[in-house]
């Protein structure tokens, strides 16, 4: 097992709030790992540094053993919170633009996907609603056969049917030496796909384990951990 | 990459601009049309004509300033806002997101003025008026000392500079203001304002002792060639009238010239800066 992402002594501070502190964290391939914490934990943080959207303070951060970059970001496919597709866009500039630029990006899935969604590539992206942009937004990153996959909050602010929806097209679309980050605070919801989690807080990793190994040793469910750990 | 990258950056871009500039082609058509159709001088056709014109002007400075609008908030929004989610995840190096934006905004703005200026020229609709440009050229580019050719490419190659020059400003100003987050418009606009009162300032200390000043000052050409002509005669009184005068507005001329070169140094010098500026702040600095 090759770990995909590696961190060590990974810190980010921003003015006077430290996000992340002295992480030493190991992903392996292969792997859905839940990233689990309360609002502002580093969830967020951590996925944007894998995608150099920030650069840490100190320490270290590797992906696929180098620092993030180019090659990493050919490899990586990231699903932020927001929305981030130009209001400018219609389906089919988005899907122009993923075929364009990476190299790994099935098209005739993703055409696949939006059809079964009633979502056409002359449909314009400023008049969709929330959820519709979700999907589309998901569709687009789980079309790449990428090697590591961070979604960030997938579930959070759609409907439960949707967000089944959202949870069976991951799994679906998975590829099993492919490594799935999932970050949420909703974790019911979740549990049932995970193979590894992490409990994060104040920037801090609070617990890295096997579910399985959870389950069994500590024969609790996720949720309960996740409720007694993170206890206000 | 590039290639791909500027086919995207058009095309956010391409509808709205597209618009305005047709707008701006049509009036200036229409224009053309009605003033050649009611060329009599009475008041009606006199209202209509300039309701028109003041209808076309408004749109065509609109279009000048929308252009460049336009192509900065397009720069600043796939740049720093969540469009910058997509743009930064991309398997491209920071200099290429740089170089893409500007060779894109480089043609957009120069696009842009070839059509207000045909524009003009459908309404004005000069004739002959190229033959007495080409002369004034021609008188400009021998007074400097070049061929008419050579004295248009520089003054092409000056615009284009200055273009390079404005698009780095911009740049550069919301690059720094981003690092204000999350007041980053005010501190862009401040930083541009600040840059601009600096590098005028800079201009005119830099002007104000430069060595033609002192130069520019002994400048009489009046009094010498009044001198000139008291003692010789007629046909030789033409010949050094000339002759005075050409030598004493050479060294206006050979300042002109200095001017110009060293303001393009001046100006060179600091859209590079700019550049570096924004490329490290893009690949080093970017907090989103």
């Amino acid at each position: 097992m090759t770990a995909i992402v590696e961190c060590k002594h990974l810190t980010k501070r921003y003015k006077n709030k430290e996000a992340l502190s002295e992480i030493d964290l190991t992903l392996e391939s292969g792997r859905i790992i839940g990233l689990l914490g309360p609002n502002g934990s580093g969830k967020t943080t951590l996925i944007k540094l894998i995608n150099k959207l920030l650069v840490p303070t100190s320490g270290e951060l590797l992906v696929a053993g180098e620092k993030p970059g180019v090659e990493s970001k050919a490899m990586v496919s990231y699903l932020p919170e927001q929305s981030y597709l130009g209001d400018w866009m219609y389906v089919k500039d988005a899907l122009d633009f993923f075929k364009d630029f990476y190299e790994d990006f099935d098209n005739s899935r993703a055409l696949n996907m939006l059809e079964k969604l009633n979502i056409a590539p002359n449909d314009k992206i400023k008049s969709m609603s929330k959820g519709t942009k979700e999907k589309l937004q998901l569709i687009l990153v789980m079309s790449r056969r990428a090697k590591l996959y961070c979604l960030d909050e997938p579930i959070a602010g759609v409907d439960p049917a949707a967000r089944d929806y959202i949870l069976s097209t991951i799994i679906n679309n998975y590829d099993e030496n492919a490594t799935i980050l999932i970050s949420t605070h909703l974790i019911a919801d979740v549990e049932n796909i995970l193979d590894d989690v992490i409990f994060i807080q104040d920037g801090k990793i609070r617990l890295h384990q096997d579910v399985d190994d959870i389950r069994s040793k500590q024969g609790t469910s996720i949720d309960h951990l996740f409720r007694e750990v993170f206890k206000c | 990459m590039l290639g791909k990258l500027m086919k995207h950056q058009t095309k956010a871009v391409a509808r709205i601009l597209l618009i305005i500039h047709a707008a701006v082609l049509i009036l200036a058509v229409l224009g053309g049309i009605f003033t050649s159709i009611f060329s009599q001088d009475t008041l009606g056709t006199n209202i209509l004509i300039g309701f028109l014109l003041l209808i076309y002007i408004l749109t065509l400075v609109f279009a000048f300033f929308a252009t460049h609008f336009i192509m900065i908030s397009r720069f600043y929004k796939s740049m720093f806002t969540t469009e910058g989610y997509l743009t930064h995840t991309l398997p491209v190096k920071p200099w290429q997101l740089l170089l893409s934006n500007t060779v894109t905004y480089l043609i957009v703005s120069i696009l842009n003025l070839l059509i207000l200026v045909s524009s003009l020229l459908i309404w004005i609709r000069p004739i002959g008026l190229g033959a007495e440009l080409m002369d004034v050229i021609s008188a400009f580019a021998d007074m400097f000392g070049m061929s008419a050719p050579v004295l248009l490419l520089v003054i092409c190659g000056y615009m284009l500079l200055s273009l390079l020059y404005l698009i780095g400003m911009f740049y550069a100003s919301l690059s720094i203001g981003n690092l204000f987050a999350p007041h980053r418009l005010v501190a862009s606009v401040i930083t541009y304002i600040v840059l601009y009162v600096v590098t005028q300032v800079v201009s005119l200390i830099l002007l104000l002792v430069s060595p033609w000043m002192d130069t520019l000052s002994s400048i009489e050409p009046t009094v010498s060639v009044t001198t000139q002509t008291q003692i010789v005669t007629q046909g030789e009184i033409a010949a050094q009238d000339l002759m005075a005068a050409r030598e004493a507005f050479e060294p206006m001329i050979s300042y002109f010239s200095w001017m110009m070169v060293a303001s393009a140094i001046l100006i060179a010098v600091l859209t590079i800066i700019y550049y570096v500026v924004t490329h490290y702040i893009l690949s080093k600095k970017l907090n989103l």
